[in-house]
């Protein structure tokens, strides 16, 4: 597979990269954001096709200097996207293509995630839901924005002693957030009070924070989780808190995890250790399209039905990022490089 | 390794550092603080000081590292890569030459990248900028061109040890310009190239002299007087000239024999005057016979001895090997007058001499990018063999500190840290203790980077590291009031000493607020509240606290339970027997004896012993009293239980 690869250095380590979205048709630019640098920049590419032999390229349309590491880009429209960054800063952006590709800033929530005494905290995380936004940081204060309004629509002081590393909308009016010790909770927005409603444990052995979260796309009950000790946790949370399978994947902290956004039986992810894998379940889903309550990930640990294919060969540093649309899926790594791979087998 | 002194002497413009004299503490891992500083000690006269008044400055140093520039990061993180994937195929038993080869052409098509990445920087760059980038641009081509001839001699394996082939692709690799000249005026097809090209004869004798004899016959066939027999004589004479190839079927005595026949051959036809029509064409045959003189003449057609070197060995000893090649490079370089700082590092290189030419190699001003991954590939070669002045083999030690030396400048760099300590786990002796120690001074930031360095020591077994760099991170949380964070961070390096510190913290400000913080952690400890007595204690106390809620409800029972188990277990701290001792007043006097006699007598079992805290003398009595009153109450239901 590796004949596939194309990495591209781009001087800095990348900490997020995200394609553009399309309507209908394959995506062909993208964002990357960079980290531990004085000033880091979210950069906006494209693919270039080299004529001598036919391949294409990425190449920079234009880039944006950013305060902070840049923690998550997230698009919530195809040119409106949201960035955080690690001094608690969080911005709206707006890709311009005209007259010549910039990004305009339409809203800026200034130092959201801040220490009592007036030292900064980074945000870790956000989590979008169409026009809303959830934010979460080293503070553990949970931030409900929403993209037309300067004022953030609540706040959740304290509602973690730890700080959190991950959060997701389940709905759109339940957030499920993930702290340092791996405490996950989940947040009825409707509720006025500031407790959560249910609090679960990611792995009751292991004291590991909860690096990244993701739900599947089209059932957003089951939800996976990645650990700081490589493990990937899968919950269905129609039913209980309390793991449908734990895995030891990993063999140090998982960086992200996808869920491949047409062809949900698709689930890639990365970590520290600098390893990157395609889970697929793809001959059981076409056997019997819905096999009802029990959902592949449910079960991979007690039938092991699943392939797990390494999709390169391990890299030394941490891959952080992940993104796929259709067949092309992309990851950015600390070795200040940023790869796609072409044609993946989903 | 005792090598000659040659320091650099830094100026510092300040005029109290002139007068009082200087000191100097190093900030982090690349620079260093200088100010100005004059011994005092016992004996020092107590008067004011003579410099005073004057303004004092801290002087920062910091070494330039010119890899840290954005063009040439590129260079540092692929390289980086590459090296890793040397050491992984270290340990295989197969011969490692044709995959070093391989990683060897890979450093270079990376260097090369970085050439011309930088040559396209040099055109976008402003006028104050050019001239430091056109200096990193030389720097890089110097690495190239030596790496180049590093690996024709050293990394790979000819069969048969001629090394000519190779050293003509290296000249023709870097010095290309006349080949182009010739390829223009080959383009243009005209039938006077000579008349047309003024510079028809400097590219074919250029060609010849980069042994591109095919090149020089077409030139030849294109020129005006290409019909005069001198021409075809010429052309016949260069297309038949013996040309030795490993696989061409001879062995090297034989071809020497065919060799020397044809050059008799051509120089008796130069004797002859054949081609004596054109006074070009009669150099150029004399060159190609392997006249010394007038390959001399034609070194204003090269730009470099090593050049001159190549046509000589082509045209006079094609089948020298290794050994040879440092009579004829000594020779050519010493007439040559080569007094480059290149030409010394590439006169070192035919010689054989590595150790000349790591020393020199250090001076590129690379960093020691060069150093260090040249002399790891030469080291991996098994071509390297250093012995110094006292016949003692140092090989290991030089290729370890320059490696060292490499890695340590990276991990000075706020974002190249992570590239740097994968480094030092190829160095036996030094190494880990090293990183160790740089691992601990790394600035710390987010949360995000502090769990890459954590990381990185957990790969690397180094437990302290892992302690230390949490407890930092751990003591920071505390000065930022978040306790439950720090626990967090205790926890996760299991560090039961800080989790005891941290859990004194939570009952200090209990015993101060009467509030206990950080509920919701507290409450999802689990098994880890064992890690620590203290810890322990904090977490049932929390326990005993939500029942305290309870009381409305009536859980006295269940409290008191935990109470009394928590007196007796003997993990209470002494600041907290009052507030434990108090908690127990309401429970004595509850309105149902919730506690036995033999709980009663434990109860006064732990005020005799503790009880004489000043915060709790107020309430002793009080104790005493609920105390008495429900030991009788007790005694008396307990009595008429016994009963039945």
């Amino acid at each position: 597979m590796s004949e596939n690869i194309h990495g591209t250095f781009i001087s800095e380590k990348v900490s997020k990269i995200r394609w553009k979205p399309e309507d209908f048709v394959e995506a062909k630019s993208f964002l990357t954001g960079s980290w531990d640098n004085p000033v880091n920049h979210i950069t906006y590419w494209t693919f270039d096709t080299n004529e001598e032999d036919d391949e294409s390229y990425p190449v920079i349309i234009s880039s944006h200097a950013f305060l902070g590491d840049v923690t998550e880009l997230r698009f919530i429209s195809k040119d409106l996207f949201v960035a955080s960054s690690s001094i608690g800063t969080v911005q709206l952006l707006q890709i311009q293509e005209n007259p010549y590709a910039q990004f305009k800033e339409r809203l800026s929530w200034n130092f959201l995630h801040k220490f009592p005494a007036s030292d900064y905290a980074s945000c870790t995380a956000i989590s979008t839901f169409e026009q809303d936004i959830v934010t979460v940081g080293e503070d553990g204060t949970i931030n409900l924005l929403t993209a037309n309004q300067k004022i953030p629509v609540r706040t959740i002081e304290k509602s973690d002693s730890c700080s959190m590393h991950c959060v997701d909308f389940l709905r759109h009016s339940e957030v499920l957030t993930g702290n340092l010790l791996g405490h996950m909770k989940v947040w009825d927005l409707r509720n006025n009070q500031d407790v959560p409603s249910t609090t679960f444990i990611l792995s009751a052995n292991t004291k590991t924070e909860a690096t990244s979260l993701a739900h599947h796309p089209t059932q957003r009950h089951i939800v996976v989780a990645g650990g700081g000790d490589g493990s990937l946790t899968v919950w269905d949370l129609r039913h209980n808190t309390y793991p449908v399978s734990q895995l030891n994947a990993h063999s140090s902290s998982v960086s992200e995890i996808k869920f491949h956004p047409d062809r949900p039986e698709n689930l890639f992810s990365c970590s520290s250790s600098g390893q990157l894998w395609h889970w697929n379940n793809a001959q059981n889903t076409k056997l019997k399209l819905d096999s009802g309550d029990t959902h592949w990930l449910n079960t991979i640990s007690t039938k092991g039905k699943v392939n797990v294919t390494s999709m390169c060969a391990t890299l030394h540093k941490p891959i952080n990022t992940i993104d796929v649309d259709r067949s092309t899926l992309l990851f950015g790594c600390d070795n200040e490089a940023m790869y796609v791979i072409k044609n993946i087998a989903v | 390794m005792a090598e000659v002194s040659n320091a650099q002497i830094i100026a510092i413009p300040d005029d109290v550092c002139r007068r009082a004299g200087l000191a100097a503490t190093w900030i982090g891992q690349n620079k260093i603080g200088v100010h100005a500083y004059k011994h005092i000690n016992a004996h020092s006269k107590d008067v004011p000081s003579s410099l005073a008044p004057c303004e004092v400055k801290v002087h920062c140093l910091r070494q330039e590292v010119i890899l840290f520039e954005p063009a040439l990061r590129k260079l540092v993180n692929e390289s980086n890569g590459v090296f890793l994937a040397i050491q992984k195929i270290k340990n295989s038993t197969e011969d490692l030459r044709p995959e070093l080869l391989k990683y060897s052409k890979h450093y270079r098509s990376i260097l090369r990248a970085c050439v011309e990445n930088l040559q396209d920087v040099v055109e976008k760059s402003t006028p104050d900028k050019k001239p430091t980038f056109e200096n990193y641009l030389t720097i890089f081509y110097n690495v190239e061109c030596v790496w180049h001839l590093t690996e024709i001699l050293y990394v790979n394996v000819v069969p048969g040890d001629v090394i000519l082939p190779q050293l003509l692709e290296w000249v023709r690799f870097h010095f290309p310009s006349r080949e182009l000249m010739a390829s223009k005026i080959l383009a243009k097809k005209s039938l006077a190239a000579d008349l047309d090209n003024v510079q028809y004869w400097e590219a074919a004798i250029g060609c010849a002299l980069h042994g591109k004899l095919d090149t020089v016959r077409s030139l030849l066939a294109m020129h005006s007087k290409a019909d005069n027999p001198a021409f075809g004589t010429a052309e016949n004479a260069i297309r038949t000239m013996p040309v030795y190839n490993v696989y061409g079927g001879y062995s090297v005595n034989e071809f020497n024999m065919r060799w020397k026949h044809w050059q008799f051959d051509l120089s008796s036809q130069i004797e002859s005057k054949t081609f004596s029509t054109d006074r070009n064409l009669e150099l150029l045959m004399r060159l190609i016979v392997g006249e010394e003189l007038v390959l001399w003449e034609f070194s204003k057609y090269t730009e470099a001895w090593y050049e001159l070197l190549a046509a000589r060995l082509f045209y006079s000893a094609p089948c020298s090997k290794q050994p040879e090649l440092a009579r004829h490079a000594n020779h050519i370089a010493e007439k040559w007058r080569a007094g480059r700082y290149l030409d010394h590092v590439i006169l070192a290189l035919m010689e054989s001499d590595l150790h000349q030419v790591i020393k020199e190699i250090q001076h590129m001003s690379d960093n020691g990018w060069f150093a260090a991954h040249l002399i790891n590939l030469l080291y991996n070669c098994g071509r390297l063999d250093i012995i110094d002045k006292h016949q003692i083999n140092v090989t290991s030690q030089l290729h370890e500190s320059l490696i060292l030396d490499y890695a340590s400048t990276l991990m000075g760099h706020h974002s190249l840290w992570q590239c740097g300590a994968s480094y030092f786990e190829h160095c036996p002796a030094q190494g880990l203790t090293r990183l160790q120690a740089l691992l601990e001074s790394i600035p710390l930031g987010s949360e995000a980077r502090v769990n890459k360095i954590i990381e990185i020591a957990r790969q690397k077994h180094m437990t302290n590291v892992v302690t230390s760099v949490s407890k930092i991170q751990g003591m920071k949380c505390i000065r930022q009031g978040r306790l439950g964070n720090a626990l967090a961070w205790a926890l996760k390096a299991q560090d039961g000493a800080f989790a005891t510190f941290i859990a004194d913290q939570f009952l200090k400000n209990y015993a101060k607020h009467g509030e206990l913080e950080c509920q919701d952690l507290l409450e999802n400890l689990g098994s880890c509240m064992l890690i620590s007595d203290r810890l322990t204690f904090l977490g049932l106390y929390r326990k005993y606290c939500e029942f305290h809620q309870t009381y409305g409800l009536g859980e006295f029972k269940d409290a008191a339970a935990l109470l009394v188990s928590l007196l007796v277990s003997n993990l209470t701290p002494k600041y907290f027997w009052s507030i434990l001792l108090t908690d127990a007043i309401p429970l004595l006097e509850a309105e149902d004896a919730v506690l036995s006699s033999k709980d009663t007598f434990e109860l006064l079992q732990t005020v005799e012993e503790h009880g004489n805290d000043p915060k709790f003398q107020d309430k002793i009595d009080l104790f005493r009293l609920a105390a008495a009153r429900n030991l009788a109450r007790a005694l008396n239901i307990e009595g008429c239980l016994g009963d039945h």
